[in-house]
């Protein structure tokens, strides 16, 4: 029986006996870098082709961002106006966001107490903000939000207080920047990135239903779009006499 | 005699030795052409992928523009009265021959309606472009279908009022039709 280092020494031996008729073929150093050039030249080119790929696919998703943003300031705004009882003053501005002051709507919300007259706590108003003609702009919703922990009476003494505004309120072009101001007014964004809106209204004495024709230009990623859309309100109230 | 056959036969003992030294292996022409056949199928099958996802983003943002093109000209429609009170005067439509929508003031005033999203008139006037980068522009159509009663209701067939907005896409040509029953309403005054 053979210890392991004895069986290491012959094979050993074993090698070097095979010599140099036994060598084993290699590259040559010719070869090799003809092989590494080669190899470096198709994994560059994998390598462009990978990045295209992932190019496109970031695109492709950055597209898509941009398109679900839209489709929800579209959703909003109808969810906004389609309910409401009166579109009010209309500031129309513009889709370039190049005119002051940019757009904006007076909205009699709701006739929560059921008197068909407008209290400060249903009116609210749609505004495009911020640094207009910018991708920094953008539209807000806002509307009045009492504490919660407010009884309705005294929620009904703060409507019929001032500052309150009242139904001819809702048609004064003063009422945007006035609302904006007043207490227990609260601000939701509707849409960012929006450069540009312009706000036209339809109604009138013969008008059966007020509708509201947005415009507007979005400016993300790069990416500009134009997006269009009318909303009409389902269940108007009557036009008071002087806005007949 | 049989020695120098075998001298013709055989070579001589260096060049064989030459043609020893000077003979490596590597592909053969027929090697090669699967080698590059596969290469190709490969990138073809990749190609068509990439190239399949690309028009479905494209179809996918195409309907979405149509949708919204369709949905804005049914909510213009929605805000008109299929009749007019008796004491007004119904103005023409698109059937005589009026394009400005701003003037149109009834629903059926809006049957045979035909627009591109390229050139679509705001209610302001103005004139926006709404293609959104596609390679073509969306084309609006409407027709509007007199006393729609549905099935299973009565009443007048003057107060109900089928509505449908198609939108043909670009390049694909496909459409996306929205329709909308409109029935007759007033606003108190």
């Amino acid at each position: 029986m053979q210890t392991p280092v004895v069986q290491l020494r012959q094979s050993s031996s074993d090698s070097r006996r095979r010599g140099p008729g036994h060598a084993r073929g290699g590259f040559t150093l010719m070869e090799l870098v003809m092989g590494m050039i080669v190899t470096g030249l198709v994994m560059s080119a994998i390598a462009g082709l990978l990045s295209a790929v992932a190019m496109g696919w970031e695109q492709n998703g950055r597209s898509q961002a941009n398109s679900v943003h839209r489709v929800q300031a579209h959703a909003r705004i109808q969810r906004i106006l389609k309910g409401v009882k009166q579109l009010g003053a209309v500031r129309h501005g513009s889709i370039h966001g190049t005119t002051t002051p940019p757009a904006a709507v007076m909205i009699w919300k709701s006739d929560d107490n059921g008197d068909n007259k407008v209290q400060f706590s249903e009116l609210a108003l749609l505004v495009h903000e911020g640094a207009i003609g910018t991708p920094q702009a953008y539209v807000s919703f806002y509307d009045v939000a009492f504490p919660s922990s407010w009884s309705a009476a005294q929620r009904a003494a703060y409507d019929s207080t001032p500052p309150g505004l009242t139904q001819e309120d809702l048609y004064k072009s003063t009422s945007f920047d006035d609302f904006r101001m007043m207490m227990y007014v609260r601000k939701q964004l509707v849409a960012s990135n929006v450069v540009g809106v312009a706000f036209t209204r339809t109604d009138g004495a013969d008008i059966t239903r007020p509708s509201l024709d947005y415009v507007l230009k979005f400016t993300k990623d790069g990416e500009t779009h134009v997006e269009y859309g009318t909303t009409a309100v389902r269940t108007p109230t009557t036009l008071p006499a002087s806005q007949r | 005699m049989a020695r120098s056959t075998a001298a013709i036969s055989r070579p001589p003992a260096r060049f064989a030795r030459t043609a020893r030294r000077t003979r490596r292996a590597g592909y053969t022409l027929a090697e090669s052409l699967i080698a590059s056949v596969v290469l190709a199928i490969a990138i073809v099958a990749i190609s068509g992928t990439l190239a399949a996802s690309y028009q479905q983003n494209t179809t996918r943002g195409n309907t979405t523009t149509a949708i919204n093109l369709a949905q804005q000209l049914m909510e213009e429609i929605a805000a008109k009265p299929i009749a007019l009170p008796a004491d007004q005067v119904n103005k023409p439509g698109w059937p005589q021959g009026q394009t400005d929508r701003r003037l149109y003031d009834t629903v059926d005033d809006y049957n045979g309606y035909a627009d591109f999203s390229s050139s679509i008139q705001a209610a302001d006037g103005t004139t926006v472009n709404l293609s959104n980068g596609s390679n073509g522009s969306f084309q609006r159509s409407v027709t509007v279908q007199s006393g729609a009663v549905p099935a299973g209701l009565t009443g007048p067939p003057a107060d109900f009022v089928m509505v449908t907005v198609t939108v043909k896409m670009p390049q694909t040509e496909q459409n996306i039709s929205v329709s909308q029953l409109m029935t007759r309403v007033t606003r108190l005054r």
